[in-house]
């Protein structure tokens, strides 16, 4: 049951938890490989997505390498025989090593503060060395039109540091998404809905239930990092 | 495509999620403990790759072999992937790692494959084909894993052509891509098959009837027995390029060459994208040749170690001490809360060069205590106490670094105990205490023991940045003031009365530069400026900040966040040092840096609850930090000490403070007893 007031889009735990499942089955049937992780200890959870991307080295403002300052690690890369361990084969593709691979692992969160879901993330390399997200904030993936403030904060359920966008007008953004007539404020706020050519019969036989099952991503949308596929929609 | 050109594969990279160190963190401390026997573990790796492209066009995923934190049972296997078989040698120490036999260990792996080949378990189970090799040191204390994976793949004499690329899509119509998809279906739902990898390298061939039939290795000769079309070898790739087939197709040419001695196969790179309806419009079929003999049965040399971030042979690091290690965790935390001030509230926050700065406490009693607390909340990193002192009975409930504990047996020293309890508090803390009287003029002292101690204090004073006086003596404040002022240091002042306090920033060396204000920070005075007597044996009882002195319980704590907020306000100052003093303003006034006025004195009345800013300036004659002094200090050193120690009254003469005093016209002045406005002028 959806207990959400029509004037009201702060949300509950158990409300979260239950559109989250709902997002999870239509992002399994997409192929969107969102997955929920909970925490044993305290039995919350959140939503979890490693997303991809590669970036060219020198647009990376100081990514200094773990290893070059790691004692041990000197100790044992320099070695010759590291060298010729590999033999010279040309079925070997060499490619452009160019480019760091960055690993996006994006968490959506519930806020016992705001009532409202909150968007975490941390930007790692191939060995997990943190991306200092502060200090590159162009290297997102999709950058949102206009930028949030992005700080750092314990996760409130891993209990390490993450970058979080701050949620302070979330709970407006819902409002506004939700009270004012439904189809127009999807147009708004989806580039993609253009795109669909039967989106207005589709959205037009939501009814009310429909509505708060896509409130995760609804909710996502209005982040602007991550894009969201017009499918969770029409499903 | 006509010409036939080498082919070429994309290796296969390692991604190690860490939860996989986390368990194999957990079963080192639980179970394996200090044996080192290689262990069986699974990576995955998916056909699934293109999956994230959907969220944004430009992005696909390589190739990547996964471990995770099933990794050490296999009992979970993510959807679309397959497992691949590794061999685990962990060291237990960095020269174990080093010493490892890493050709040896490869040849080894290289060996199982080409048995699974020879002895046709491979054909059965063909996941054998992709074992791998993982060597790693777990660094347990640091959470630190260095690991090197390597991917054997056998070679053949000859390279191994390509001769044509087709995408699947031109060669099957749409039924027969679904005949396909259904087929490959079936192949998966059939229990085990998964474990085996026997999706992964499959065979298929079209018929005539807009049906694709698919069928595992086992079945090649009865695939080869119909040849009214081309049996296709299909195999799952995590590779996305357009000409190129993922590594893990190498050891299956290898067997086909060995088995069945084929010269000439078409083989399919499996490329789904699953969801709603499979898409396989990236598949790709390439027309390969294997030439040469046919094969011995000699193990065949083989390639297949991973390079690493750097694009070089050679392990990888994975830290995980700032995700696991408490000490980091603390420390992270520490620093988080410092960013958010600068975040929300003060962008010119320097915070690197505030958590920089090395501090330097005398005296490790209320104001000591009280001060380290501070810095450490404002994020400083080095703290050094220097105390003579004992823990007394009376000490706990005032100076919050000290316990009960501390106090049994004659009392713990001072100093040493101040700077274990930082680190209690905070490990990321850098505390030393010194346990030692500092030469103070009129306590005379065997000549030895004042060379050492004056040559202690000056490489102490040296060391740090900022030095705050928080003795309970007058007279143990000249030393440091002197050599503060030599050196040139930041020196903050702390002095208690029973209600009163002040506190104050001594002022910077003296430029000889009369266009500068009188509030430059170089014009400023110290906190000897201020008396027109030579510190001395303070029996006379006329100061406020002797031993035994009452204060107002709370008044400690008031005045050594102020000392530590005026250091804070000249560390953020762009002139530092040199800060010109503000004098107290309204609060609702505009203040000329963001933290707000750097002032020369606090002086604070906890009868009023009042503080009041003062600016004192240079003393010509002063004994602390008048020209003079200074010179003498800096041409005879420990000797102008040693001397200053026996006969403080040289202090007056070398000043010319004893002819004022001849000439009566100023009295015996003590900063609490005068007037702010007195001290302006003096
Ligand atoms: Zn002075």
């Amino acid at each position: 049951m959806v207990h959400v007031s029509i004037k009201n889009q702060y949300i509950t735990y158990e409300e979260f938890k239950e559109f989250s499942q709902n997002f999870l089955r239509k992002s399994k049937i997409l192929n969107y490989q969102w997955e929920w992780i909970e925490e044993p200890k305290n039995k919350k959870g959140f939503l979890k997505l490693i997303q991809y991307s590669e970036i060219s080295k020198d647009k990376l403002n100081r990514h200094e390498l773990l290893e070059d300052d790691d004692e041990i690690y000197n100790i044992i890369i320099n070695k010759n025989e590291y060298n010729e361990i590999q033999l010279k084969d040309e079925g070997v593709l060499t490619e452009d090593s160019n480019d760091i691979k960055i690993f996006w692992e994006w968490h959506i969160v519930y806020s016992s503060v705001f009532q409202v879901p909150t968007l975490f993330f941390n930007a790692w390399d191939e060995e997990h060395n943190p991306i200092d997200i502060l200090n590159n904030r162009d290297i997102f993936p999709i950058k949102p039109l206009n930028t949030p403030i992005i700080t750092q904060k314990d996760h409130p359920i891993l209990g390490i540091p993450y970058y979080y966008i701050h949620p302070c007008t979330t709970g407006q953004n819902m409002n506004k998404l939700y009270n004012i007539e439904m189809k127009d404020q999807l147009t708004c706020s989806m580039q993609e809905v253009d795109t669909i050519g039967k989106k207005e019969n589709s959205l037009k036989d939501l009814s009310n239930d429909d509505i708060y099952n896509n409130y995760i991503a609804s909710w996502l949308s209005t982040t602007g990092f991550l894009k969201v596929d017009i499918k969770y929609f029409l499903l | 495509m006509d010409n036939k050109t080498v082919l070429q594969f994309q290796s296969l990279s390692s991604l190690v999620d860490p939860t996989f160190w986390y368990s194999l963190t957990k079963e080192k401390i639980d179970n394996i403990k200090l044996s080192d026997v290689p262990l069986d573990i699974y990576g995955y790796y998916s056909y699934n790759s293109l999956q994230s492209s959907k969220s944004n066009d430009n992005i696909k995923v390589p190739s990547f072999l996964q471990l995770n934190s099933n990794s050490l049972t296999n009992e979970i296997i993510p959807s679309f992937s397959f497992p691949m078989k590794g061999l685990l040698k962990n060291t237990n120490t960095i020269e174990d790692f080093q010493k490892l036999d890493k050709k040896g260990l490869f040849e080894k792996v290289s060996k199982k494959i080409w048995d699974s080949i020879l002895n046709g378990e491979a054909i059965k189970c063909p996941s054998l084909l992709n074992q791998f090799l993982l060597i790693s040191f777990s660094d347990l204390k640091k959470y630190k894993y260095y690991y090197w994976f390597a991917f054997p793949a056998l070679l053949l004499e000859n390279p191994i052509y390509l001769t044509n690329t087709q995408l699947l899509s031109d060669y099957l119509n749409k039924n027969e891509l679904q005949s396909l998809h259904e087929n490959y279906q079936k192949l998966l739902e059939i229990p085990d098959n998964i474990k085996k990898g026997i999706p992964g390298y499959f065979l298929l061939k079209k018929d005539d009837n807009n049906h694709v039939k698919v069928g595992t290795l086992s079945e090649w000769e009865m695939f080869k027995s119909d040849d009214k079309n081309k049996t296709i070898v299909g195999f799952a790739d995590p590779c996305v390029l357009p000409n190129n087939p993922g590594w893990l197709i190498r050891n299956l040419i290898v067997l086909l060459k060995k088995k069945w001695n084929v010269s000439k196969v078409t083989i399919l790179c499996y490329r789904e994208i699953a969801g709603e309806y499979a898409d396989l419009s990236q598949c790709k079929l390439m027309d390969i040749e294997i030439s040469g003999e046919e094969l011995s049965d000699n193990l065949p040399k083989s390639v297949g170690w991973e390079k690493n971030i750097k694009g070089q042979f050679g392990p990888r690091l994975a830290n995980l001490g700032p995700t696991m290690d408490p000490n980091k965790l603390i420390e992270s935390a520490v620093d988080l809360n410092l960013k958010l001030m600068r975040w929300r509230i003060m962008p010119s926050l320097d915070l690197e060069k505030i958590s920089s700065t090395k501090c330097l406490l005398l005296g490790a009693g209320t104001l000591g205590s009280y001060v380290a607390r501070s810095l450490m909340a404002w994020g400083i990193r080095h703290i050094t106490f220097v105390d003579n002192g004992t823990i007394s009975y009376s000490n706990p409930v005032r100076q919050p670094l000290y316990e009960f504990q501390d106090c049994l047996n004659g009392g713990k020293p001072k100093a040493e105990t101040a700077a274990e309890s930082l680190k209690r508090i905070f490990p990321g803390i850098h505390s030393k205490g010194y346990k030692f009287t500092i030469p103070m003029p009129g306590h005379s002292e065997d000549k030895n023991v004042i060379k050492t101690n004056v040559e202690l204090l000056e490489k102490l004073i040296e060391e740090h940045d900022a030095i705050f006086l928080l003795m309970d003596s007058r007279e143990s404040r000249w030393l440091p003031t002197v050599i503060g002022a030599s050196k040139g240091k930041i020196v903050i002042n702390a002095a208690l009365g029973f209600d009163s306090y002040l506190v104050m920033r001594h002022g910077a060396k003296d430029i000889d530069d009369n266009s500068l204000p009188t509030n430059h920070g170089s014009k400023l005075g110290c906190y000897f400026c201020n008396d027109i007597v030579a510190p001395v044996d303070s029996l006379k009882d006329r100061t406020l900040d002797q031993q035994c002195t009452v204060t107002r319980p709370g008044l400690s704590a008031i005045a050594s966040a102020n000392a530590v907020e005026l250091l804070i306000s000249i560390i953020n100052s762009p002139d530092g040092i040199n800060s010109k003093a503000d004098a107290s303003s309204s609060p609702f006034e505009k203040t000329p840096t963001p933290l707000g006025l750097i002032p020369h004195q606090i002086r604070g009345f906890l009868t009023h609850f009042n503080n009041l800013l003062v600016v004192g300036q240079k003393f010509a004659q002063c004994t602390a930090c008048s020209k003079i002094i200074l010179e003498e200090y800096q041409k005879n050193g420990v000797e102008f000490v040693q001397k200053i120690v026996s006969t403080p009254d040289y202090l007056e003469q070398l000043t010319g403070l004893d002819n004022l005093h001849k000439e009566g016209e100023l009295l015996n002045c003590d900063w609490v007893d005068d007037d702010d406005d007195d001290i302006d002028s003096i």
